[in-house]
């Protein structure tokens, strides 16, 4: 960690590759499933947050676990933290969803489950699942 | 507190102005961040994301100090550094040593908060944070020798030449940077958000690909004439901004500033 700190790898925005994507829908008890949804969706900015923006660097932190998880993933190198952070982040992104009521879509089923998608950025439409989760139980 | 260093006196003048400027504009940044901190953590991401139970197979003989109450004061105890630090720069006078220590400590807070993520918050932006802070504790620690203190300040200025250089290098090798082909794309990344204000067109988005590409490879120019180095400085300060308003990257926007009078140190020497 103190390594990686005090040499960071400098390639910025390098090569396109394929963007990873996490998603999450809700399920009913037999098992009929809703739409994929989007669960990570980048805040609005004004001009103030050129400086100061904390839910702008909370969702790219959040979003850069999600590329962490889509390279272990597809690297053969599979971590179960890794899992188990974006799994928070798509409960998080549920229990957002279901204070605001902002997706009905998917707090109105008894389950939910994730995935993590990836495609190219110009295209709406993922071109393959990364990892999909088991089904969850709605938490009450 | 007066600056150490600075035995020769052709780089004394610029020296002192370029610690002080590097101890502000650190301080602005660590203050800034420490408060997107506190916010993330008052939104309640510690305890429903980043998660002790889920990281503290993780941490390993690390977990009792990175899930103690303590660490929950960490954007506190920086905001006080910071604070110390900028009072620092603008204050003549004050106790020896204070201004290395904070830094110093902000540093190690900084490594604190990634273990504590398990990685940077904000990739390379905390990187050169760390750097420019670790280059402040030796440049002003007391009794430190000058050849030293100007190594620590010329370190953090490699650093941001080769985070330029590299970027543009590893782009310069992508065709589809030179098209505008790659802009495009890293524009329609859902994750930052890029405004709709942000024009599309295909001309221009090539246009500014080999703009970025040369200014980005220009990087190492910037050492050898002051007066390249200010022009440098200036169109790398706007294009933090641009990359702040286009792709909320505003955190390399703070840190790049605090470490890019390093640079004018680096072109002072090297033209004397």
């Amino acid at each position: 960690m103190l390594w990686r700190l005090l040499f960071p790898s400098w390639a910025f925005f390098d090569a396109i590759t394929d963007v990873p994507r996490l998603e999450i829908r809700g399920l009913t008890d037999d098992g009929v499933a809703g739409p994929w949804r989007s669960a990570l969706e980048a805040p609005a900015r004004g001009c103030w947050n050129v400086v100061y923006h904390p839910r702008g660097t909370a969702h790219l932190a959040m979003q850069a676990v999600v590329d962490r998880l889509a390279v272990e993933q597809e690297s053969g190198q599979p971590d179960d933290t890794t899992v188990a952070l974006v799994a928070a982040i798509a409960a998080w992104s549920l229990a957002q969803k279901t204070h605001t009521h902002s997706d009905r879509a998917v707090v109105t089923h008894a389950r939910w489950q994730w995935r993590i998608v990836a495609g190219e950025a110009l295209h709406a439409h993922p071109t393959r699942t990364v990892y999909e989760s088991l089904p969850h139980a709605l938490p009450v | 507190m007066p600056i150490t260093g600075a035995p020769l006196e052709v780089v004394s003048a610029p020296w002192s102005a370029v610690v002080r400027a590097m101890q502000v504009l650190a301080a602005v940044a660590c203050f800034t961040i420490a408060l997107e901190q506190e916010a993330l953590w008052r939104r309640g991401l510690l305890h429903s994301v980043w998660r002790a139970d889920v990281l503290a197979s993780w941490w390993g003989w690390r977990r009792r100090l990175m899930s103690s109450w303590a660490l929950r004061l960490l954007p506190w105890l920086q905001i006080v550094l910071a604070t110390t630090l900028l009072l620092n720069a603008a204050l003549p006078g004050g106790v020896p040593g204070s201004s290395s220590l904070s830094a110093a400590l902000l540093a190690m807070s900084l490594w604190l908060t990634a273990l504590r993520f398990r990685g940077t918050v904000n990739g390379g932006s905390d990187g050169m944070l760390f750097t420019v802070l670790l280059g402040l504790a030796v440049a002003t620690a007391p009794l430190v020798s000058p050849r030293l203190s100007h190594g620590a300040v010329l370190f953090v200025a490699a650093q941001v030449v080769l985070s330029y250089f590299r970027a543009g290098l590893v782009k310069a090798r992508q065709p589809a940077w030179w098209t505008g082909e790659a802009l495009r794309s890293f524009l329609a990344i859902p994750a930052y958000g890029v405004p709709t204000w942000v024009p599309q067109v295909p001309v221009l988005l090539r246009a500014l690909s080999v703009a970025v590409i040369l200014f980005e490879l220009a990087a190492p120019l910037a050492l050898f004439n002051t007066t390249a180095c200010l022009l440098y400085s200036a169109a790398a300060w706007c294009f933090h901004l641009a990359t702040a308003l286009i792709f909320g990257l505003n955190r390399f926007l703070l840190v790049w500033s605090a470490a890019l009078p390093s640079v004018w140190f680096a072109a002072h020497l090297v033209q004397s």
